[in-house]
């Protein structure tokens, strides 16, 4: 084989190779900006919810503070704004950090635990200092949670 | 809706002017016009100044705890107010282990019927 033959024969082989690294490459970047916007739009998602949460509970606080209620109203609000948790659950594991994962699930499980139970519980005609005392606990409670949801954000 | 010349209705009246000082009260007495979250309580109970409905107040109908139970069961985790079932003052464990046996979130109110028929000791917990 004479030299110009073997040149073309290396060209075409580095060529072929360059394609198949190059391709790989290309598909790598594409993977890891995917990610990047799965992570970005996941969190995003769950900023929105936790500042949705705040919120209610802000209007929770105050309608206690003024009237001494804690209308059910606000409980079945807190329990539609567990819904961006549910649909990014699955993939929670691409947000980086086990430490936020793991708090991130805390909150929202506990919170679906105490709104569970508050659920039979807000909202008292009754004026016994027992009656007042548990709403005044389930306020408490929500206040816990919506510190929770600020220290959240900041970490999202 | 509440039927005339019953328990029921003397309780929801009893109820109603009970509230009425302090909350916005209507009922279901004469025929069912009032409604929350589509379901049509014997009474709804509002905030006063804004209307939100505070609670929604179901009477027991003669001998029908457990029915009355059973249709709330599937309302109660999208009604956006306390519901309260109120019966008998004797009744009241009765209904109470009804509920937790279906998983029903009720909270409960009870009354006694007077030998006159009039109704007496009207109670929310």
């Amino acid at each position: 084989m004479n030299p110009e033959t073997q040149n073309v024969i290396l060209g075409a082989v580095l060529g072929a190779l360059f394609a198949v690294v190059g391709g790989g490459v290309g598909k790598k970047i594409e993977m890891w900006l995917n990610l990047r916007q799965e992570r970005s739009f996941i969190k995003k998602g769950l900023i929105d919810e936790l500042d949705e949460i705040i919120t209610v509970i802000g209007k929770l606080k105050e309608t206690f503070e003024q009237t001494s209620q804690t209308p059910k109203s606000y409980i079945i609000d807190l329990k539609s704004n567990i819904e961006a948790y549910n649909h990014h659950r699955h993939r929670l594991f691409v947000l980086q950090g086990d430490d936020l994962r793991h708090k991130i699930i805390q909150f929202y499980r506990k919170l679906k635990d105490s709104l569970e139970d508050a659920e039979g519980k807000v909202g008292t005609l009754a004026t016994s200092p027992q009656a007042k005392q548990q709403q005044k606990d389930i306020v408490s409670k929500m206040e816990k949670f919506e510190q929770d949801a600020k220290e959240l954000k900041k970490l999202l | 809706m509440v039927e005339n010349g019953t328990e029921q209705l003397a309780v929801v009246k009893v109820i109603q002017s009970m509230l009425a000082s302090h909350y916005t009260v209507v009922s279901n007495i004469a025929q069912e016009q009032h409604h929350i979250g589509g379901f049509f309580p014997d009474i709804i109970v509002m905030d006063k100044d804004n209307g939100n409905a505070l609670f929604a107040i179901e009477v027991r109908k003669n001998g029908q705890v457990s029915h009355c139970i059973q249709q709330w069961k599937s309302v109660t985790p999208h009604l956006p107010a306390t519901l309260y079932i109120v019966v008998p003052e004797a009744e009241l464990e009765n209904a109470q282990a009804i509920a937790a046996v279906n998983g029903l979130k009720a909270k409960f109110g009870t009354y006694k019927m007077k030998s006159d028929g009039g109704v007496a000791n009207v109670n929310f917990l």
